[in-house]
C-alpha cells in the first residue's frame, strides 16, 4: 500500500491570530492513524502576506481582519475571490450594486481583488511543491470561493492530484450541492470529520469508492453520490487533541509575527444542551448535529494547560456554541488555581448565577458571549430562548461587577411580536447606560437548519438564496438554494418608528456607557448607591431601614412586589404593601430599578471595571 | 431611601506608612480607592522613590485607584512611568507629560508556566517573551523592592537585561520592575 501525501489548507478568511481548529483536529487525527505529516497550508496567512508584501505594506493584516470579521453578511470575503472561480469580471456589477444600495463600505476588498488571480496561483503552486496525493480544505463561512478557486486551480495544474472539501460549509445539502457544481472538487466530507476522513482516506488508498463511508459524496462516473450523514455523532472522547505546531512554526517565522498576537483555539463540547430541547428559533449554528457532547473535566483541563505550556500563549478561545454547565464546578476552579494569567473567552447561556459569573472571573475568563438576544420577555419566548428580560439584565449586570467584557446583540423581527414588546424596553434603556450595551440591534437573519428555516409555519414561509451569493456564485437559483446558508425571506415583526426608536436608544446607550456608572455599596449602615450615569442626575442614595436594606436584597435577584414581601416575611420582617409599593416606585423615579410585567430588579453593579474607550 | 454623599470603598493614608500598603491586599478587602492625604515629595530618598512607584504599580495591576498629589518634581522620565496612576495635575515638572502619556495597558506582564509574557506600549510596540529559567526564577526578586549591593548575581543580571529594555526603575541601590501584572482585564479584554 502507497502511503499519501496528504496537505490540509485552510484559506482565506480564517482569523488570522488563531490556528485551524479543523487542520489541528486533523492532524492529529492523521498522525493517530499512522498517517505521515500530514502538510498544513496557512493559506489564510499566505494571503496577508502576500497582500502585505506586494503592496508594501499598504494592505495590512487590519485590512484583512476588517473583511474576516464584518464582511461575512455581504459576502464580501468571497466576493474578493469570485473572480478566479468564475471568470474575472463575474460579481463586479452585481457587487457594485450590492454595496451602494445597501450603503456598505466594502474596506479593502475592491482592491484585493485585483491580486487575487495572483494568489490562487501561487498558492496553488505551492502546495503542489509537496508533492500531495490528497489536498483537503477546511471551509467554514467565507472560505468556500478561496477553497473552490484554489482547488480548480490544483486541479489545472496536477489533475491526479485528489481534492476533498469539508467543514462547517459542507454539511448537509449544502456539501452535497458543491459537490454536483464543482467538478474538480473529487470529494465532500459532510458532517464530523474525526471519522469521515480518515475512512474516507483508506478507501482511497484501496482504491475503491467509498461507497460506505458515511456523509461522503463522491462520483460514480459522471454522477454525483452523496452518501447518507452519520446517524450519531462523534462521542467526546473521540475528539482529539487539536496539533498546531505548524501553524505556531508559521507564524514565528512570518513577516507579519509582530502585527499578530497568537491565540490557541479550543472546543470542550460540540452541539448545545438547551438546543436539544428547545432550539432557539433563528439559531443555525449547530448545522445537523445539535446533541450536546462535552469533554469529560479533567481532559478539558489538561488539553488547555498542556497547550497553553506548549506554545507559550495565555489567549484561548473557547469555541463551544455553551458552556457545560458541570465546568462551573469541574473546570473552572482548576483553572482559578493555576493562578496564571489566562484571558478566555466562552459561550454561555444567558441564565448564569453569580457564582457562575465569579467562577468565570475567577477562571480568568474575560470575555463571554451570553446569548441575551432581547430585553423583553415576551419576544425571548417567541424565540424559545428560555431566559426572560429580569434575568437577562441581571446577566448584564453581574458580568459588568465582574470585569467581564459581555458581547452580545440585541434581535428583532420575530414573527408575532409586536410595538408594545418594545416600547418598555426602549424606554427603559436610559437605566441601564452604566451596562454593557449590544454590539447592534438587528433583523434575525433566516440561517439553515434553523427552527425558522426548517419549519415555514413559524413565519418564513417565503425564502431564497440571500441577495449576496448573486455576487458569490455563478449557479442558478436551484442549486444556491442547496448551497449556501442565508436566506432572504420576508421581514416579519415590529417596522417604523418603533425600529427607528430601538435604534436610537441603542446609539445613545452606546455613547454613554462609557462614562456611567451605578454602583451600590454594602456598610454597617446600611446599602449606598452612587449613581454617574450620563444623563442621570448625580446622586447618592442611601437606604439605612433593615427592612429596606433586605427588600434591596431581594429587588437585586428580581423580583415581584408581592414576593418581596413573602419573602421578608420569611425574614421575620414586615413591609405594609403601600410602603412598599411607594419604596419601589421611589427607587423606579431614581432609575435603579427594570421593570418587567410585575417584577422589579435592581440595577446598581458591585463593581466597575476599566474600561478603555475603543 | 435618602440621599447623602456616600464614604464609598476608599481609604485615606498618610505618608507614614505608605510604602508598607498592599494594594493586592486591599484590593481583595474590597478597597477600590486610596487616598494619599499628603503630597508625595519624590527626589529626596532613593529607597522611597523606588517603593513609591512599586506602590504604583501593585495598584495598576488590581485597578485600585490611587489619588495622590506630587510634592516635588518628578525624578523620573515621565515616558518610563506613563502606564502608573499618575499623580493630580500639577505645575511641577513631569507632571503633565505623566498624565498626557499615561492610559491603561501600556505596560504589563502575564505570567505562565514556566513563562512570561510582556507588552510594552509606552513608546513603539514591543512583545516580548521570557521563558529563560533562571530569569523566570528572579523575576518575583524583582517584583519587590531589590537592594542590588545585596541581591544575587542572577538578579542583578536579569536586572540589567531589563534595564536596557527600560522595564525596572533604578534609583541608587535600588530597583523594581516597572510591568504590572494584568491580575484584572479591562473592558473591552482585548483593548490592550
Amino acid at each position: 500500500m502507497t502511503e499519501l501525501g496528504i496537505c490540509l489548507v485552510t484559506m482565506p478568511w480564517q482569523t488570522l491570530d488563531l490556528p485551524s481548529l479543523p487542520l489541528g483536529l486533523l492532524t492529529t487525527v492523521c498522525r493517530e492513524a499512522g498517517r505521515a505529516g500530514p502538510d498544513n497550508y496557512h493559506g489564510n496567512l499566505r494571503w496577508a502576506e502576500f497582500l502585505f508584501e506586494r503592496t508594501g505594506g499598504e494592505i495590512g493584516p487590519a485590512d484583512y481582519v476588517e473583511v474576516a470579521e464584518n464582511g461575512i453578511f455581504q459576502g464580501i470575503g468571497d466576493w474578493v475571490f469570485t473572480g478566479v472561480l468564475h471568470g474575472n469580471d463575474f460579481g463586479r456589477t452585481t457587487f457594485a450594486d450590492y454595496v451602494r444600495r445597501h450603503e456598505i463600505d466594502p474596506g479593502r476588498a475592491v482592491d484585493m481583488r485585483a491580486y487575487a488571480e495572483e494568489f490562487v496561483d501561487r498558492a496553488a503552486r505551492e502546495i503542489l511543491d509537496n508533492e500531495p496525493d490528497v489536498v483537503g480544505f477546511s471551509t467554514t463561512f467565507m472560505q468556500n470561493v478561496p477553497s473552490l478557486a484554489v482547488a480548480a486551480r490544483i486541479k489545472r495544474y496536477a489533475p491526479s492530484v485528489i481534492t476533498v472539501l469539508g467543514g462547517g460549509n459542507c454539511d448537509g445539502p449544502m456539501g452535497a450541492a458543491l459537490h454536483r457544481n464543482y467538478s474538480f472538487v473529487d470529494y465532500v466530507v459532510r458532517g464530523e470529520g474525526e471519522s469521515v476522513f480518515p475512512a474516507l482516506l483508506d478507501a482511497i488508498e484501496r482504491g475503491e469508492p467509498p461507497a460506505d463511508v458515511p456523509g461522503v459524496c463522491w462520483r460514480r462516473g459522471e454522477t454525483s453520490v452523496a452518501n447518507a450523514d452519520r446517524r450519531h455523532p462523534l462521542p467526546p472522547g473521540r475528539i482529539p487533541v487539536p496539533d498546531f505546531d505548524d501553524w505556531f512554526d508559521h507564524l514565528e517565522n512570518s513577516p507579519l509575527e509582530g502585527y499578530i498576537e497568537p491565540k490557541l483555539v479550543l472546543e470542550s463540547a460540540r452541539g448545545c444542551w438547551w438546543g436539544e430541547a428547545h432550539q432557539c428559533t433563528f439559531c443555525g449554528l449547530n448545522g445537523s448535529l445539535m446533541q450536546f457532547r462535552s469533554k469529560p473535566p479533567r481532559r478539558t483541563v489538561d488539553e488547555l494547560t498542556g497547550l497553553v505550556a506548549r506554545h507559550r500563549t495565555l489567549d484561548v478561545i473557547m469555541v463551544d456554541n455553551i458552556i457545560d454547565n458541570h465546568y462551573f464546578t469541574d473546570v473552572l476552579p482548576e483553572l482559578a488555581a493555576l493562578d496564571w494569567d489566562l484571558r478566555i473567552h466562552y459561550e454561555v447561556k444567558a441564565n448564569l448565577t453569580r457564582a457562575q459569573i465569579e467562577a468565570l472571573r475567577a477562571a480568568r475568563v474575560a470575555h463571554v458571549q451570553p446569548g441575551i438576544e432581547s430585553l423583553s420577555t415576551r419576544v425571548l419566548k417567541i424565540m424559545d430562548k428560555g431566559v426572560d428580560a429580569l434575568r437577562n439584565v441581571r446577566t448584564l449586570r453581574d458580568c459588568e461587577s465582574a470585569h467581564l467584557s459581555t458581547t452580545w446583540n440585541l434581535l428583532y423581527g420575530f414573527p408575532g411580536e409586536a410595538d408594545e414588546d418594545y416600547w418598555p424596553v426602549i424606554d427603559q434603556v436610559p437605566a441601564l447606560v452604566h451596562l454593557q450595551p449590544p454590539s447592534a440591534a438587528s433583523p434575525i437573519l433566516l440561517e439553515r437548519f434553523s427552527p425558522n428555516f426548517d419549519r415555514p409555519e413559524l413565519g418564513f414561509a417565503r425564502r431564497a438564496p440571500a441577495a449576496i451569493y448573486r455576487h458569490v456564485y455563478d449557479l442558478p437559483q436551484r442549486e444556491l438554494a442547496d448551497l449556501v446558508y442565508l436566506f432572504d425571506t420576508d421581514a416579519a415583526g415590529i417596522r417604523g418608528p418603533v425600529v427607528e426608536a430601538l435604534h436610537q436608544a441603542i446609539e445613545d446607550w452606546e455613547k454613554r456607557h462609557h462614562d456611567s456608572t451605578l454602583v451600590r455599596f454594602e456598610s454597617p449602615d446600611g446599602i449606598g448607591v452612587r449613581d454617574r450615569r450620563s444623563g442621570w442626575p448625580e446622586r447618592d442614595h442611601r437606604i439605612e431601614d433593615p427592612v429596606l436594606v433586605a427588600a434591596y436584597h431581594q429587588l437585586e435577584h428580581g423580583r415581584s412586589a408581592r414576593a418581596i414581601r413573602d419573602r421578608l416575611t420569611d425574614e421575620g420582617l414586615a413591609i405594609t404593601g403601600p410602603r412598599l409599593a411607594a419604596w419601589l416606585d421611589e427607587l423606579d423615579e431614581a432609575g435603579l430599578l427594570f421593570r418587567d410585567g410585575d417584577r422589579y430588579l435592581a440595577l446598581a453593579t458591585t463593581d466597575v471595571p476599566m474600561r478603555i474607550r475603543t | 431611601m435618602t440621599t447623602a454623599q456616600l464614604s464609598e470603598r476608599e481609604r485615606a493614608v498618610g505618608p507614614a506608612r505608605l510604602t508598607e500598603l498592599d494594594p493586592v491586599a486591599l484590593y481583595r478587602n474590597g478597597l477600590r480607592s486610596l487616598v494619599l492625604t499628603e503630597p508625595v515629595v519624590l527626589g529626596a530618598d532613593d529607597e522611597f522613590d523606588v517603593r513609591f512607584l512599586r506602590l504604583l504599580r501593585e495598584a495598576m495591576s488590581v485597578i485600585l485607584r490611587i489619588d495622590w498629589t506630587a510634592g516635588s518634581a518628578l525624578p523620573f522620565d515621565p515616558a518610563l512611568v506613563c502606564h502608573l496612576p499618575p499623580p493630580r495635575p500639577g505645575p511641577q515638572d513631569g507632571v503633565g507629560e505623566w498624565r498626557r502619556r499615561h492610559r491603561y495597558g501600556l505596560c504589563y506582564y502575564r505570567t505562565g508556566p514556566g513563562f512570561l509574557l510582556l507588552r510594552d506600549v509606552r513608546a513603539e510596540g514591543m512583545r516580548y517573551r521570557l521563558d529563560d529559567e533562571r530569569a523566570v526564577a528572579c523575576w518575583p526578586r524583582l517584583e519587590a523592592v531589590a537592594h542590588l549591593p545585596g541581591a544575587e548575581p542572577d538578579t542583578r543580571t536579569l536586572c540589567d537585561l531589563l534595564d536596557a529594555e527600560r522595564l525596572v526603575v533604578r534609583r541608587g541601590a535600588w530597583a523594581t520592575l516597572l510591568p504590572y501584572r494584568m491580575r484584572q482585564w479591562p473592558v473591552p479584554f482585548d483593548a490592550v
